[in-house]
């Protein structure tokens, strides 16, 4: 992968003003899309108190950087930036972080929403959600 | 051969472990190694409900395991 691509999987709140200030540094750049995760405070009609991720880490960052690959193949843009907490979550902190920096406005919502979308579909991280009134449950969303 | 099996999410609770080394007949291959584990414990997934991974890399069930291989049993996945 390129130098200017960047993938992390955090345990520690993310910072979205230090990742903005790692893509601001290029003058080829028109273009600036990003995409923030939050965790909300109801899932399926069920009060959710706090959310816990848990992440296959190694492979998680292999797969991200890969679709990173591909969405960079599929759309023209300049970097592209995703960083994914793990561990215990308040409702309101962020979840999954994606920045892409592009030359035009339309490639890099592209890209912003191909690598949030398949990221959700491969890559091997979990999602247990705690509520006030019902049981813990792991979530699905899809298989790979 | 033993095989390194990783358990994260339901199935690190099914199991009650993070990962296990499991001996198994030399030319296994994944649903082999699947057969086992939902003998040994009882509320594993069936394959129909896991996706599969060797050594980091997607697999599917017929894939040919070999000595020191690291096996994920993938259940479904909700990153973001």
């Amino acid at each position: 992968m390129p130098p200017q691509d960047h993938v992390e999987i955090w345990s520690q709140p993310l910072d979205p003003n230090q990742f903005c200030q790692h893509l601001r540094q290029n003058p080829k750049a028109g273009a600036f899309v990003s995409f923030e995760g939050w965790v909300r405070n109801h899932n399926e009609g069920k009060d959710v108190l706090e959310l816990e991720y848990e992440a296959y880490i190694p492979m998680a960052i292999k797969i991200i950087q890969k679709i990173i690959q591909e969405a960079k193949k599929k759309f023209p843009v300049l970097a592209i930036h995703v960083y994914h907490r793990v561990g215990l979550l308040k409702v309101g902190e962020i979840a999954v972080w994606v920045g892409v920096l592009g030359e035009h406005r339309k490639e890099s919502f592209e890209a912003c929403e191909y690598v949030m979308m398949e990221l959700k579909l491969r890559a091997p991280i979990w999602k247990k959600e705690m509520y006030h009134t019902h049981p813990t449950q792991w979530i699905s969303c899809s298989h790979p | 051969m033993k095989i390194k099996v990783l358990y994260f999410a339901y199935l690190k609770s099914v199991t009650h472990q993070e990962e296990e080394t499991i001996e198994i007949f030399p030319t296994a291959t994944v649903l082999n190694l699947h057969t086992l584990l939902k003998q040994k414990y009882k509320d594993f997934f069936d394959s129909k409900h896991l996706a599969i991974a060797v050594n980091e890399t997607y697999a599917d069930s017929q894939t040919k395991l070999k000595e020191g291989d690291t096996v994920c049993f993938i259940p479904p996945v909700a990153g973001g």
